[in-house]
């Protein structure tokens, strides 16, 4: 009785240890902000911000102006355009945008486009102020219906909160050219 | 009473282990938070070795968008350079009495703003203390955007990152000026 006591007892051991292995969060995991979901309304408050995330726009190609000059800036995707009013709430930060795809992908803002006017990757948020701001995606067509927004502060986000937007229900129109203005 | 030892070695040894760890975070969190202001009466005060001066603080509000400021903040630091390499850093941070935040703007395409605000028309660059020196002050220019309402009740905090969370509190009474858009 005594071995057979032990065995269960080990036994029970290994499961509880394979229970705990498989389900310890991965570093990725750990280091998540935490989601919190926009309102029907469109705003979403985190931990150190307020944003409403005001239209989702399409388009083949960007054109803006920088020291004079027009720039214009097209893609073989399309170009996903995440209008945002975002205010700033304990303190001065840079937020980062990500769009998560339909099919789980997960898309940075577009590169090309940081100098654009309004950008989301140069713009800081001050507490207390309320300013519009652009997020700039290129992403496959198929990837926008049924895919989400997700804004979070740039750098440390353990412990924060990431604000998510539910995605659009159809295929916002496609607009050729989208012009930025400042 | 053999079990008892055994459960009694191990809290010792968890509160050990939390002690360890929960000290050395604990002292990370120290450089980035002020938990030890010390208010200043005056425009001078003394961290560490490093006497800080506040020289000038001078707002714009532009009539357009009167909701909103600019802030200029002069400082200046001397004190020997090894107490001035021990602060490793500068942050000059305004806080509003609810402990808002608000950090210098170090965008060149706003710190033309100082060369109008300050007195002589000169920019001196971003707070650094490798550069301060024992025989005379050097000055340091700031800007900060923020809600003109909260202009009337803010606190300028000067410190290191090796003297946090020590830090100096000065009262900030800027003068404002009002500018028209063109």
């Amino acid at each position: 009785m005594n071995i057979f006591g032990n065995l269960i007892a080990v036994l029970l051991g290994g499961v509880a240890l394979g229970a705990m292995m498989n389900t310890v969060p991965d570093y990725n995991s750990s280091f998540q902000p935490f989601a919190v979901f926009a309102g029907k309304d469109g705003i979403g408050q985190g931990r150190q911000f307020i944003a409403e995330l005001t239209a989702l726009k399409r388009a083949d190609a960007i054109s803006y102006t920088r020291f004079k000059e027009d720039v214009s800036r097209d893609t073989s995707a399309t170009f996903l355009v995440a209008e945002l009013s975002i205010s700033g709430r304990s303190e001065s930060r840079q937020l980062e945008a990500i769009w998560l795809g339909a099919t789980g992908r997960q898309y940075s803002q577009s590169a090309r486009l940081e100098e654009a006017p309004r950008n989301l990757s140069l713009a800081r948020f001050e507490p207390g102020l309320t300013d519009r701001t652009v997020a700039i995606f290129e992403v496959p067509k198929d990837e926008i219906v049924g895919g989400r927004l997700a804004l979070a502060p740039r750098g440390g986000m353990v412990m924060d909160s990431a604000v998510h937007f539910a995605g659009p229900a159809a295929m916002p129109g496609n607009q050729p050219m989208l012009r930025l203005e400042p | 009473m053999k079990n008892l030892r055994w459960l009694a070695v191990t809290a010792v040894l968890f509160t050990a282990t939390l002690c360890v760890t929960g000290w050395s975070v604990l002292k990370d969190l120290g450089h980035q938070r002020e938990w030890k202001a010390v208010s200043v009466s005056g425009a001078e005060g003394e961290l560490d070795g490093i006497r800080v001066g506040v020289r000038e603080a001078r707002a714009a509000v532009v009539d357009n968008k009167p909701d909103r400021a600019l802030l200029f903040v002069r400082i200046d630091l001397q004190g020997l350079q090894t107490n001035a390499q021990s602060w490793v850093d500068c942050r000059a941070s305004l806080r509003s009495s609810d402990g808002q935040m608000w950090l210098p703007i170090y965008d060149y395409s706003i710190r033309g703003a100082i060369r109008i605000l300050a007195s002589d028309g000169k920019d001196n660059g971003d707070c650094n203390p490798t550069e301060v020196t024992e025989s005379s002050p050097t000055t340091f220019d700031q800007i900060y955007r923020l809600p003109a309402s909260a202009l009337d009740d803010l606190t300028l905090r000067v410190s290191g990152y090796g003297t946090r969370p020590a830090a100096l509190a000065f009262p900030l009474k800027p003068e404002v000026r009002r500018f028209k858009a063109e």
